[in-house]
Parts: structure tokens; C-alpha cells; sequence
């Protein structure tokens, strides 16, 4: 087994200006022809298909990422239109440091966060789990995905915040460990170890369950 | 694994899953990859992330319904309209401000009394897209005498009219607003209108006019609405005076009472007002269908408010349950509400088939114009998506015909032109439609461009 293959396998593609957190989900982040440069003018100019463009690009990206960030339970639409509006009443403080899909991640993590310790994550019966859009077609195949989704989404509500927001976003959302510990605002040592931990509890737990464990293909 | 073993396992299990980005040097990597060739144990875990991270990406993506992104960007551009919450600093100027204030006061009792210090009328808030002259309204527009409000299906509107007069307009709705500041009416034709108002000084009024009579205020808090081809006022605080739309006789309507409007054919407010019941209601009864419209209206919330929280099995649960629950009893508007919320649950539930069934059987005669064309276009953006671009043509078509001036007129139109430019047929006519009714839409660049390449060859 190579290491490099499964590298090549499970991580997204990446170039200087390009990166991918999805095959089919690219951002541009860097460069003066970025598509965000002229919604970003128009939005500062006060123009609202400017910021209609940049809610249209970014909003299922962030939506996905705080789904996944938050337990089940959480109002995402609400949140994600929070942090919207955080975002672009910021828009003037962005200096174009880093890519603007990079600064509007750090503050939906933040708004996200903030709301996610003030509710505490509840029970979410099979009922009333929302079902996964990978779901197979046979009823016994979305029973299965639900049921490991549910299994998942326990597990990762109960890993700390930090582990949880380095695992969604590394793991799930494909961003590379530099980038996770600027939109943590953590070193990248610290980053490293919180993903070693996450990766271990969530195996650890994965494999006592066994809707997961059979979804995964683990061995208990 | 022991020893020095042991130390690689450790190595390489902590790198698992931190070195994709290339962070680890080609070296290093290397000696991992050594490892996991000699070590059984690391290569059964590296293979099994190796499955597990894909499988765990797609399990926990989520989409986001169309209509979902377009809510949440209409409730985003209303929050950003609306003022920045004061800052710190700007807090510490309150009491400076309260000293100024409590100076004025005198004055204000009488500046209250005045027409000229009040405003008419404002949207507070809304949910959906509501429009007044084919525009959508925002947070805190302001309204003026004249003004026809419309609210489809789905969608409500919290309006400031006057002075203390709030009232809530529930889809689909049509609100005509009258009069002036300090006599303000709120012409009804269909929906169902919640008002909550504080005391009035003498000269105050405020009408609620139906199709059928009209209501005065004297209470706080009621309710005006039509139930089929019927309209009543629900009052919750204080008392009303009901009038009939030919008499002038006051009917007073107390806390806990219900008053039915008898609908007249002859009212001059509506040309197509709705045939008389053969029988009468009962004026003062306790009418049952605006009770049911209450447990209707709460069922409405309890699955919406699943379906925001992306559960349209719970969604459907009680959207199904209500309506096997009273066949007969349930209102023609709630089930028309319901039924588009079912709709809405397949979709969200990816039950495609189903639900396109469900929103073309919304597409009735005596269905709302807003209704007809949320439910046409739903349907037609579904069939698009699975590829049947034909069957989305035509329903993003229907669409626009059943409401020209409706909030998804431009959105149906659009559909219909890249429906007819995907399936390869000839879009110049449908280009040439939306430019003439939208020269600066959304679809206008696509339009130009189909109008300025070559005609497919006739076949």
C-alpha cells in the first residue's frame, strides 16, 4: 500500500490558484482576475446584485460546511443567513490578505460556533433524520446511509469543538492544514494534533457501531 | 507492533491524514509509505480511511434547494436594509440622548396626535417575496395610499399601518392599503390579514373592508379573513364593529367572538366576488372553520419549520397526517397551503417524481394565480434537472401564462428559454419574449447570445 496513492486518492486537487473542495466545487482564490473581484466591487459599491453574486457562489458551500460543522438540530438556513450577514457588513474590512473564500469561511466558523455553544446539540430520532442526498435508491439502502449518518453525526457531536471543526474541515471539506489552522486562528502543530485525535476517537467509536462500521466497511 | 515498530505505526497513523497537502517531505513520505508496505496493521487502517473518507464526504453533503438559496438571499439582503445594531460607543450617547428626549416630551403627545407625524403605512418584515407594482418589497419600504400588496403562497408580511397598528398578511394574499395616516383601510380580497392595534385616540379609525362588509376597530387584537367563498372577523382582545357591506347597521364583535360577513353578489368592492352560500352562517356561532384554520396555520408551522431544519420526513408526517385527519374539514386554503408544502417535503426529500406530480396538481382553475405559478415553475425546474427538457419547457410556459405579472414570471421565462435552448430547439422567439419584458434581467446576456448565433439547420 502507498501512502502517496491514498493522498492522490482521498485529497483534493490543488494549484497555486485553484483549489477544489469538491470535484465539482472550485474556488479561485487568489489573482486580480478572481470571479468574487468584481462582485466584491459592485457589493462595496452598494450595488445588491453584487451581493447577490457573492451569496449565489458561496452560499451552498458554506451551507455544506456549517451542516456538517453543527449537531443535528441547529437551524443551518438560519445560521448561514447570520453569517451572511456578518459577512458582508464586514466587506469593507477585507484587505485581500487572504482569498475572499478563505476570509468568508473564517467568519462563518465563527458565527457558526458561537451559535453551536449556545444550543446544545439535541436527540434526532431516525424519524425525523434528514435523509442524505447520496442516499441508494432501495429503501434498504437509505435506511442504511441514514443510519450511518446518524451513527457519523453523533460521533463528531460528541468530539470537542476543536477536533470537530479541524475534522470537518480537513477531512470533509478539503482544506488543506495550513488553511484549517488560519480559519482556527491555531498553529498547525496544534491543528495536527487535534486531527490525530479526531481521527482516532471517531475510528475508535466508528467501529463499536455498527450501522457505521457496516457502512464504512471497518472491522470491529 | 513493537519497539521501533511501534514508533512508525504511531508516525504513520498520525500523518494518515495531515500530509495530503503535500506539507511532509517527499523523504518522509516515503519512509511512511515503506512502513505501510511492511506493516499489515497500518495498511488495513490506511485502506480502510482510504474507503471511509469518500464514503463519509458523501454522506454528509448536503444540498441546498433552489428555493432555499433564494429565501435565504431575499431574508439576507432584508437584513443587511435594515440599520447596523449600535455599537458600543454609539450605546454610551443614550443617556445624553434620553436627557434630550425627556426635554421633547412634552411636545410629543401632541406630535402623536398629528397626521403629519405619522407615517402611513411600511413593510416591517417579510418572509417570501412580497410585491406592490411587480416589484419586491423590502424591510422597512414605505407604503403609500394606493399601494396593492401581493403575497403568493408560502409567503407572509408584517406591515406597520399608521400609528400602533401591526398586521400580519398570510399567502397568498392581496392587500389594497387606503386612506390616510390617521385613517388608515386595508382593502382584503383574498388571504387572511392578523391585526393587533393599540388604543385609538378619538379621531383614529381603522377599517379592515372584505368582499362582504367591513370591520371597525374599537378593540386590540383580531382577526379578518376569507374561509371559502365566506369572510369573518375573529376578535382575541378588546371589541370590533362589523358592518355588512350594504348595511350600516354595527354589529359589535367582543374578545372570543366570531362574526361571519355575509357575502353579497351585489358589492361594488369586487366584479368577480364569490356565488352566495345557499344558507346563511349563523352571525355570532362559533364558526368552525377559522378554528380549524388556526390548528391548519399551526400545522403549517410545525412543517415548515421542519423542512428548515432539512427534515422532510417529519415535514411530510404532518402535512399528510392533517390532511387524511378532516377531508371535509380542512380549508380550501389550507389544503391548497398544505399541498404545496407536501410538495415542497418530496422535493427536499428527493422524491423528484412524486413531487413534480404534486405541484402540476396544484395547477387548478380555482387555485391562486401565485400558487399556480410557484407550483408550475417548481415542477418545471424539477423536470430540468432530471433532463426532461421538453416537459420543463412547457411547465416553466404555463408558468408564465398563469401570472404575467407574478414574482416568477422572469424566473419561468428564463427556464423556458434555457429548457428550449438545452433541448436544442430554436429559443430566438422565447429570447426575443424576455427581452422585451426583462432588457436588464437575469437571462438577458444568455438571450443576446442565443439571438446573435446562426439558427440551427431546419431539418
Amino acid at each position: 500500500m502507498d501512502l502517496r496513492t491514498l493522498i492522490d486518492l482521498t485529497f483534493v486537487h490543488r494549484d497555486p490558484t485553484i483549489l477544489c473542495v469538491e470535484a465539482d466545487v472550485c474556488l479561485v482564490t487568489g489573482g486580480s482576475d478572481s470571479p468574487d473581484q468584481a462582485h466584491l466591487q459592485a457589493a462595496l459599491a452598494g450595488n445588491p446584485d453584487g451581493y447577490r453574486q457573492l451569496f449565489r457562489r458561496h452560499a451552498p458551500r458554506v451551507y455544506r460546511l456549517i451542516r456538517r460543522l453543527l449537531p443535528p438540530g441547529q437551524d443551518v438556513e438560519d445560521i448561514v443567513q447570520l453569517a451572511f450577514v456578518e459577512i458582508f457588513r464586514s466587506l469593507p474590512t477585507f484587505r485581500g490578505e487572504s482569498s475572499f473564500a478563505t476570509w468568508l469561511s473564517c467568519i462563518a466558523l465563527r458565527v457558526a460556533m458561537k451559535k453551536a455553544r449556545r444550543g446544545l446539540p439535541r436527540f434526532v430520532s431516525l424519524d425525523d433524520e434528514a435523509q442524505s442526498p447520496v442516499a441508494g435508491d432501495s429503501p434498504e439502502a437509505r435506511l442504511e446511509s441514514r443510519r450511518a449518518l446518524h451513527a457519523f453525526q453523533r460521533i463528531l457531536a460528541g468530539l470537542s469543538e476543536k477536533r470537530r471543526a479541524v475534522f470537518v474541515l480537513h477531512v470533509l471539506e478539503g482544506h488543506p492544514l495550513d488553511e484549517v489552522a488560519v480559519l482556527l486562528d491555531a498553529k498547525v502543530g496544534a491543528v495536527k494534533v487535534r486531527l490525530h485525535d479526531a481521527r482516532r476517537e471517531i475510528e475508535k467509536q466508528g467501529r463499536h457501531d455498527p450501522d457505521l462500521r457496516r457502512y464504512l466497511g471497518w472491522k470491529e | 507492533m513493537e519497539g521501533i515498530a511501534m514508533d512508525a505505526c504511531e508516525e504513520t497513523l498520525t500523518a494518515l491524514l495531515d500530509e495530503r497537502d503535500g506539507r511532509v517531505g517527499a523523504g518522509h513520505g516515503q519512509r511512511l509509505a515503506e512502513h505501510v508496505r511492511t506493516c499489515p496493521t497500518c495498511a488495513r487502517v490506511v485502506d480502510e480511511w482510504k474507503t471511509a473518507i469518500p464514503k463519509l464526504r458523501d454522506l454528509t453533503t448536503a444540498s441546498l434547494p433552489d428555493t432555499a438559496l433564494r429565501r435565504m438571499e431575499n431574508e439576507v439582503l432584508a437584513s443587511l436594509a435594515k440599520p447596523v445594531p449600535r455599537s458600543r460607543v454609539q450605546r454610551l450617547w443614550i443617556p445624553v440622548a434620553v436627557a434630550a428626549g425627556v426635554a421633547l416630551a412634552i411636545g410629543v403627545p401632541l406630535a402623536l396626535r398629528s397626521p403629519t407625524a405619522v407615517r402611513f403605512a411600511r413593510l416591517q418584515s417579510h418572509w417570501g417575496t412580497v410585491l406592490s407594482g411587480g416589484h419586491p418589497l423590502r424591510d422597512g419600504e414605505a407604503l403609500r395610499p394606493g399601494d396593492i400588496l401581493f403575497v403568493p403562497a408560502d409567503a407572509e408580511a408584517s406591515l406597520a399601518v399608521g400609528r400602533g397598528v401591526d398586521s400580519r398578511v398570510l399567502g397568498p394574499a392581496r392587500v389594497s392599503l387606503e386612506g390616510d395616516p390617521v385613517h388608515p383601510r386595508l382593502r382584503l380580497d383574498a388571504g387572511r390579514v392578523f391585526v393587533r392595534v393599540e388604543k385609538r385616540w378619538p379621531e383614529e379609525t381603522l377599517r379592515v373592508q372584505t368582499l362582504h362588509g367591513h370591520v371597525e376597530v374599537r378593540g386590540t387584537c383580531f382577526v379578518v379573513g376569507y374561509e371559502g367563498d365566506r369572510s369573518f372577523v375573529r376578535v382575541d382582545e378588546g371589541e370590533v364593529a362589523a358592518f355588512r357591506v350594504a348595511g350600516t347597521e354595527a354589529f359589535p364583535v367582543r374578545a372570543g367572538e366570531t362574526f361571519w360577513l355575509a357575502p353579497s353578489p351585489a358589492s361594488s368592492l369586487a366584479p368577480s366576488a364569490p356565488p352566495a352560500p345557499s344558507v346563511d352562517p349563523p352571525d355570532l356561532a362559533v364558526p368552525p372553520s377559522p378554528v380549524e384554520g388556526d390548528a391548519c396555520d399551526g400545522r403549517i408551522v410545525i412543517a415548515r419549520k421542519a423542512m428548515r431544519a432539512d427534515k422532510p420526513q417529519k415535514a411530510l408526517a404532518v402535512i399528510e397526517g392533517a390532511l387524511a385527519a378532516g377531508d371535509a374539514r380542512v380549508p380550501t386554503r389550507c389544503q391548497d397551503e398544505l399541498g404545496y408544502l407536501r410538495a415542497e417535503a418530496l422535493r427536499q426529500a428527493g422524491e423528484n417524481v412524486r413531487a413534480i406530480a404534486a405541484f402540476k396538481s396544484l395547477d387548478r382553475p380555482n387555485a391562486t394565480k401565485a400558487m399556480r405559478q410557484n407550483a408550475l415553475y417548481a415542477a418545471g425546474q424539477l423536470e430540468a434537472r432530471r433532463g426532461n427538457q421538453a416537459q420543463a419547457g412547457h411547465l416553466f410556459e404555463r408558468a408564465f401564462s398563469a401570472y404575467p405579472d407574478g414574482a416568477l414570471a422572469e424566473e419561468s421565462l428564463a427556464g423556458l428559454l434555457e429548457a428550449q435552448d438545452r433541448s436544442g430547439g430554436t429559443a430566438q422567439a422565447t429570447a426575443r419574449r424576455y427581452l422585451d419584458r426583462f432588457p436588464s434581467g437575469m437571462a438577458a446576456a444568455r438571450a443576446r447570445s442565443i439571438l446573435s448565433s446562426p439558427l440551427p439547420p431546419s431539418r
